[in-house]
């Protein structure tokens, strides 16, 4: 089954880096969705099928953070999948993520970073 | 060489190698030393230390840092300036636990472009220097707000 990904970043560059290592890591991705941030993305969730929910922090508007509270808080979109990733180094905050039961990607990530996020994220054996 | 230099060396090669596929070279040759300037793009950070870090390219690479990043895609000006842009805030983002501890939150603001170094601090607190490809170079600075 294809995954319908959102990518949540307000760099332009950096969304088109996580698309192209997502379709490179060989997962089925189906549709794939961008904001610049999280008010941008609740939008989309609003509105579309998304399997998986790629995350920034330091974002304008909406953070990171701020989204994945409102990803909890709404019926419709308190099960879905998110990974955060961000250049976020603060062992409080990057806790903070792990207990919302995001997963957490370092930037600057590897290919094989981001694909063995995505499958334990999604349940799927490495 | 202070700690802070080294560290702002480590972190600035990593990201380079990482993020941009690029292969820093500690020594600098005359024809990247005399290379003229492409961008400059600032990131301020605020928490237990205030500052900024500001990196800049020069040598033309411009379009080939988009596409190292993009793959095989130059981009605009503007997507090529977007990519110097997170080039310079992944180097902030690492290097802020790495001089402020673990602990420590900062907030990094989005980042900037710059015309002239900044004035009020004219001597950076550290500074390092990485010959790329055959002709290019890039500069990444770290500036302490004055106490």
């Amino acid at each position: 089954m294809s995954l319908n990904v959102l990518v949540t970043d307000d760099s332009a560059v950096m969304r088109a880096m996580i698309v192209k290592t997502l379709r490179m890591s060989g997962l089925d991705i189906g549709e794939v969705w961008h904001a610049g941030n999280g008010v941008e993305a609740l939008a989309v969730l609003e509105s579309q099928w998304v399997d998986l929910a790629l995350v920034d922090i330091n974002m304008p508007v909406m953070n990171g953070l701020e989204l994945l509270a409102e990803i909890g808080n709404r019926p419709s979109t308190a099960g879905l999948r998110t990974i955060v990733i961000s250049t976020e180094g603060s062992d409080p905050r990057i806790a903070q993520v792990r207990a919302s039961g995001a997963e957490f990607v370092h930037k600057p990530f590897t290919p094989e970073d981001l694909r063995d996020a995505v499958k334990r994220v999604m349940g799927v054996a490495a | 060489m202070t700690d802070h230099t080294a560290t702002l060396g480590d972190v600035t090669a990593l990201t380079l190698e990482t993020l941009c596929f690029f292969c820093p070279e500690v020594e600098v040759s005359e024809l990247q030393d005399a290379a003229t300037v492409d961008g400059t793009m600032s990131v301020r950070f605020e928490g237990p230390l205030t500052g900024r870090v500001v990196v800049r390219l020069c040598g033309g690479l411009l379009p080939l840092f988009a596409s190292n990043m993009l793959g095989d895609v130059d981009g605009d000006y503007h997507m090529q300036r977007d990519a110097l842009a997170e080039v310079t805030n992944v180097i902030c983002g690492n290097l802020m636990p790495l001089i402020g501890g673990a602990e420590a939150a900062f907030v990094l603001r989005a980042p900037q472009p710059v015309i002239d170094l900044p004035g009020a601090a004219p001597h950076p607190t550290a500074l390092v220097r990485f010959g790329l490809e055959e002709s290019g170079r890039v500069d990444v600075m770290l500036y302490f707000d004055p106490t």
